[in-house]
């Protein structure tokens, strides 16, 4: 087990990590503020990956997409959220998880109507398409360097919008007491479209981003869309810096549980039991993680509300 | 002179800074109505879940028909006879008035780990909650479900679950919280017919009911008793009406 | 007296549906009918602790996939005995869901339904592992439960009497449930589960029995529906099976007695029909799905109930 392969692998975690970040932290905005549980979350990532394929393929460019289907997107959810989700938020869970649910499907099947069932090509823009040399021995693909990149960017960005500036502090505020800032005068329905539209366009940015390494397919949201939650749970509903941590845990965890455990079961058991055990554990890593963590502190690592 | 129903001696709760309950002691006699005055923020409610067992105190004792039952469970004392109603009506509104109660005997009446047997062919069930109706003013809206009923009648069947318990000892917390002139005087009547039976421990704000129910009255200020005695000796007790005229000068 | 007159007549349809598709030659859809009453077993089980109880478990299908497996792994293992094999399968779901139940019933809320997620998720990734018994392409039975007594399973009509029957049953023992100081203690802690426990009773025991009993009962469906199939896969248990049982609860009634069992139909027959029409025919379903949801929360059994003022 060489220093090089636990660096890369570590690499890989973080940068899993980071689009999960991206992903569970519009997810735990919705949920902490609106206290709705959006499963058509992982449907706005499948959104975002469709339309970056189509639109890189129409321009031909990476980087003309990469803005216009993030926007794009982002759009999408507002019409969702204004058409549909805002029902929801004084529904009770059970109603507002088989609505959306309905939308996982309908979403679906509208997008293998429009693209059909087979996988999308997504290419990754070719100045970055080369590996590139981190340390002695270290080659590291710098796509995922970039992907690296663009997350901690984004996560810099998202901490700046809610730490330090009004609207960003309204989000807060409706996180944490939802009837306070209502009282206090704030435009509750634009406030939420908003935070839709956002989430739903860092949805856009880890499709786009990820479309490249994993496949631009149907149903890319709903195993995606798990680890989100998990995320989410682990790091505390409604907190981004939870969503920050978790995600980042998930990442690694998983990422690196894959890639090293089954190696090491099989250092200690009998083949046969590390052939299906190794995998299945690894599998299984990020649910005991999260039971770990609800076991010790059953509201999360940083719970937001009050 | 018999061993009083319930002792609670030196109790202590503290939340971050803020001291709750200061070394509470009082007692409720076998049989009397005692009643727990004092201003908004005594700590009254605070007091209240320590007894029934909802919080638990940093420190004393809470003796319950001779025994210690601060470490007990808080459904282990409903078994035990110390029963509570709420300030916040907590009632089952998609039942009827008579399922409502028929589900607190039921309670404590036999296991309910039955899965086969119709609830409905347990006639003495029905029978002991239609008489608990009866004692709580509510005997002909028995059929009514509990969401319809008026506020002053929701509080009577408030009253009547915690009843159902057959307590010992019912702590009634604000049973009058939100009523008007007739439903206080209906309140009045009900907690007047349970006297006999059982002990009560009444948190009140309602001065009118409070002087015209209570066998001895004790005043929590700030989280201690500052007081306790019959009724006419409060009424001239100058801390009391310090503690009350300070409150109304604010 | 209605309901009983209903119960009687839909019971003689369904026993004269086998002769009656026989004779027109749609002798196909008696396995199909089978499938629909299995699957309205384990969506009425689901129904027990999601609409009767208030638990929102996401997980449901791991006890499918359980009762399942068992009857699976056992026939791969030389026991193909229906009257060894199935008791085990119920009495098996049944455990993991005490397991499950009662860790997850410690939480509530979104956590609740994460954790029972999560539970489902790890037992769907544990099957795909054992490649001994099929992994992910899943496992083959090669013949149906052996049951004796001169009833042979493979004939499908046979099945689908002893299916019917186990269905029927499964009916009438939640109704009597219901009806029960238990389904009344449940019903309770639906309503107002503090109050419950001031009232003295000990809830998490009683939403725990109500998840065991649930886990097995649909483990009996796990089981039925890998001798329907002659096939189990880890595609039983994945999340999306744990929404169609929701799904089947909520378009049939929830909290109905019925609604189980009507979603179940609706939803397969649903299901096939469109499929004959179009390969989107999700589509029409996330529709009918979201359309329900919002305009008729109480489902099909549930419009022909009277509502509670």
């Amino acid at each position: 087990m060489s220093g090089i392969l636990i660096l890369e692998q570590t690499l890989n975690g973080l940068q899993f990590g980071l689009m999960l970040f991206l992903l569970a932290a519009g997810l735990t905005l919705v949920f902490g503020i609106m206290d709705m549980i959006n499963l058509a979350h992982g449907s706005l990532y499948m959104i975002g990956a469709y339309l970056m394929a189509a639109i890189a393929q129409a321009t031909g460019s990476f980087w003309v997409a990469l803005p216009l289907a993030v926007i794009a997107t982002a759009i999408v959810g507002m019409l969702l959220e204004i058409a549909l989700l805002r029902r929801l938020y004084q529904r009770d869970h059970l109603t507002q998880v088989l609505a959306t649910f309905a939308v996982i499907l309908i979403s679906n099947e509208v997008i293998r109507l429009i693209f059909g069932p087979q996988p999308v090509m997504l290419n990754a823009p070719p100045a970055l398409s080369g590996p590139v040399e981190l340390l002695p021995g270290l080659s590291y693909s710098s796509y995922r360097l970039l992907i690296i990149g663009v997350g901690l960017a984004v996560a810099v960005l998202l901490y700046f919008l809610v730490a330090k500036t009004r609207t960003g502090m309204l989000v807060r505020a409706g996180a944490s007491n939802r009837e306070m800032a209502t009282a206090m005068g704030v435009n509750i329905k634009a406030l939420f479209t908003v935070v839709f539209g956002v989430g739903a366009a860092l949805c856009a940015i880890a499709g786009a981003m990820l479309g490249p390494i994993l496949a631009v397919q149907v149903g890319m949201g709903e195993s995606i869309l798990i680890l989100a939650f998990v995320v989410i749970v682990i790091g505390g509903i409604g907190s981004i810096r939870g969503a920050l941590v978790g995600a980042l845990l998930v990442g690694l965890v998983d990422t690196i549980g894959r890639a090293f455990l089954p190696m090491l079961f099989r250092e200690f058991l009998p083949p046969t039991y590390a052939s299906n055990l190794g995998p299945a554990v690894a599998s299984i890593l990020i649910y005991l993680l999260m039971a770990v963590v609800l076991f010790w502190k059953p509201q999360g690592l940083f719970p937001a509300r009050g | 002179m018999s061993t009083p129903l319930l002792e609670v001696r030196a109790l202590q709760k503290r939340f971050g800074g803020v001291v709750a309950t200061d070394g509470v002691t009082l007692d409720v006699r076998r049989g009397e109505l005692h009643a727990l005055i004092g201003p908004n923020g005594a700590g009254k409610t605070t007091l209240i879940h320590q007894l029934s067992g909802f919080l638990a105190p940093d420190a004393g004792e809470i003796l319950f028909d001779g025994a210690n039952v601060v470490a007990r469970s808080f459904h282990d004392r409903v078994h035990l006879g110390l029963a509570r109603s709420y300030q916040i009506t907590s009632i089952f509104k998609a039942f009827t008035v008579l399922d409502n109660v028929a589900l607190a005997v039921q309670a404590r009446s036999g296991s309910s780990f039955s899965f086969w047997k119709p609830l409905a062919s347990e006639s003495a069930l029905f029978d002991e909650a239609r008489t608990l109706l009866d004692q709580v003013g509510l005997g002909g809206k028995a059929d009514v479900l509990a969401g319809n009923l008026a506020h002053g009648e929701q509080r009577q069947l408030e009253v009547g679950l915690a009843l159902a318990t057959q307590p010992k000892l019912l702590l009634l917390d604000e049973p009058m919280a939100g009523m008007g002139p007739d439903e206080s005087e209906r309140m009045i009547e009900l907690i007047q017919g349970l006297k006999q039976s059982i002990a009560l421990l009444l948190i009140e704000h309602d001065m009118d009911a409070v002087f015209r129910l209570a066998d001895r009255i004790s005043v929590l200020v700030s989280g201690r008793v500052i007081a306790t005695g019959l009724p006419a000796e409060i009424r001239e007790n100058a801390e009391v009406k310090r503690a009350y005229l300070g409150e109304e000068m604010v | 007296m209605t309901h009983r007159i209903f119960a009687i007549v839909a019971l003689v349809v369904l026993a004269a549906l086998p002769p009656a598709l026989l004779a027109s030659d749609q002798d196909f859809y008696i396995s199909f009918a089978s499938r629909i009453m299995i699957y309205g077993i384990a969506a009425t089980s689901l129904n027990l602790i999601l609409g009767y109880g208030g638990m929102i478990s996401f997980g449901h299908a791991a006890f499918l996939g359980a009762g399942a497996y068992v009857v699976g792994i056992m026939m791969a293992e030389g026991v193909s005995s229906a009257w060894i094999a199935w008791p085990a399968a119920v009495v098996l779901s049944g455990l993991f869901a005490l397991v499950i139940g009662a860790l997850s019933l410690r939480t509530r809320g979104v956590y609740f339904i994460m954790i029972t997620l999560a539970f489902a998720q790890m037992m769907y990734y544990v099957f795909i592992s054992l490649k001994e018994y099929g992994g992910e392409d899943g496992l083959n039975l090669p013949t149906r439960s052996v049951v004796g007594l001169g009833l042979n399973l493979k004939d499908d009509t046979t099945f689908y009497y002893v299916v019917l029957a186990l269905f029927a049953a499964t009916l009438f023992g939640l109704h009597r449930l219901v009806n029960s100081r238990f389904g009344r203690v449940i019903a309770g802690i639906r309503e107002n589960e503090t109050r419950m426990e001031a009232i003295g009773f000990p809830t998490y025991k009683y939403k725990l029995a109500c998840f065991v009993i649930a886990g097995a009962v649909c483990g009996l469906a796990g089981a039925l529906i890998s001798n329907q199939a002659n096939f189990v896969s880890p595609k039983l248990i994945e999340w999306t099976q744990s929404g169609s049982l929701m799904i089947m609860v909520i378009l049939g009634g929830i909290g109905q007695l019925y609604g189980g069992a009507v979603g179940a139909a609706v939803l397969l027959i649903l299901e096939e029909v469109l499929s004959a029409y179009t390969i989107y025919w999700q589509l029409p379903v996330g529709i009918a799905l979201l359309a329900v949801v919002l305009f008729a929360p109480r489902g099909i059994a549930g419009a022909f109930t009277r509502k509670p003022k």
